[in-house]
């Protein structure tokens, strides 16, 4: 845990969503307000830089009891349903979008609430790239 | 000008008159219905412990919403939608109601619906009831509601219809608007609905 939070803050002093040369920069990575005990969800844009296709696998922070990747599927009925994902693709040269109604990252039981204003770190694992330590803005959008 | 176009111009100007006799329903977003009919009445218990029926909302413009509590996605996505419309209304959204039906009543009692609507606006009304109360709303509407078996985490997902519909202040459903549909779009339609009320 605090080789984690050692790694976040150099993260942040590096620029929080990647060093320059990372393949992979997180960027408007927020979140909405919500309770303790509710489920939370983290968007964000995920570019890929790099030549090699990568494939974001997990996220993780000790601010949810369980985090998961999701997506909705809108269906043509206009019913929502959502469906763990065991990864996210991130193919080179492209941005992923995960957006409201789409893909996201889904915080599960958060342990405290996400207060508007705040921030919190997140760890993202990818297939290839180094994990990268992300700032995720709580915000009413 | 060639006598076609001078046609099409008298035709223009007749339409014109025409139109100005009756007021004209102001054109919605969504997918309006062509021929509105009474939105289906329900009676549920609300989040500040009376029971609420639609017919008691006469005279406002109703948006209604099904979703539940635990829905992390397009539930908050769509209250944030309907928040920033309520703010760009201003006064005018006083004229306005936003009602919330749990699809979820094992988990969301009135008392817990009311804690995560106020999180949004304090104006959102939320309603629950029975499965039994409340499946019946949803057949009227057409809501599907497909509890999800607990994922590998334990969680529980319920799959909805994430749609929302619009009642006019006579209390016809007057369109229906998917998912993800644009603030300006509902905030258009709403202007149109609370200025025709106060005409």
């Amino acid at each position: 845990m605090r080789a984690l939070a050692v790694a976040g803050a150099l993260a942040l002093l590096l620029g929080g969503c990647g060093a320059p040369d990372a393949p992979l920069r997180a960027v408007q990575v927020w979140a909405r307000p919500a309770p303790a005990g509710a489920n939370g969800a983290v968007y964000l844009q995920l570019e890929n830089r790099g030549a090699q296709d990568d494939r974001l696998l997990a996220a993780a922070t000790d601010l949810a009891a369980q985090v998961e990747l999701h997506r909705t599927h809108v269906h043509a009925s206009g019913a929502a349903s959502m469906s763990a994902q065991p990864a996210i693709d991130l193919p080179a040269g492209r941005t992923v979008e995960l957006a409201p109604g789409g893909l996201h990252i889904m915080l599960i039981d958060l342990q405290r609430a996400l207060e508007q204003g705040t921030t919190f770190t997140l760890t993202l694992r990818f297939e290839h790239a180094d994990p990268l330590v992300v700032e995720v803005e709580v915000e009413q959008r | 000008m060639s006598s076609l176009s001078r046609l099409h111009t008298l035709l223009a100007a007749a339409a014109l008159a025409l139109g100005a006799c009756r007021p004209a329903a102001p054109e919605l977003h969504g997918s309006p219905l062509p021929d509105p009919q009474p939105a289906p009445n329900f009676e549920l218990a609300a989040t500040d412990g009376a029971v609420l029926r639609l017919s008691d909302l006469r005279g406002a413009p109703v948006l209604l919403f099904f979703g539940y509590r635990a829905c992390p996605d397009v539930c908050p996505a769509t209250l944030a939608d309907v928040r920033a419309v309520f703010e760009q209304l201003g006064a005018a959204a006083d004229a306005v109601r936003f009602v919330f039906i749990t699809v979820d009543p094992a988990r969301d009692t009135p008392e817990q619906l009311a804690a995560h609507l106020d999180r949004f606006d304090t104006r959102f009304i939320g309603l629950s009831g029975s499965e039994q109360a409340l499946r019946a709303v949803w057949e009227d509407y057409g809501v599907a509601v497909i509890p999800e078996p607990p994922d590998s985490g334990g969680a529980q997902w319920i799959t909805h219809t994430a749609r929302l519909f619009l009642i006019d202040g006579q209390g016809r459903l007057v369109t229906t608007y998917p998912f993800g549909t644009p603030r300006q779009e509902l905030l258009a339609d709403l202007r149109a609905l609370t200025g025709e009320a106060l005409r």
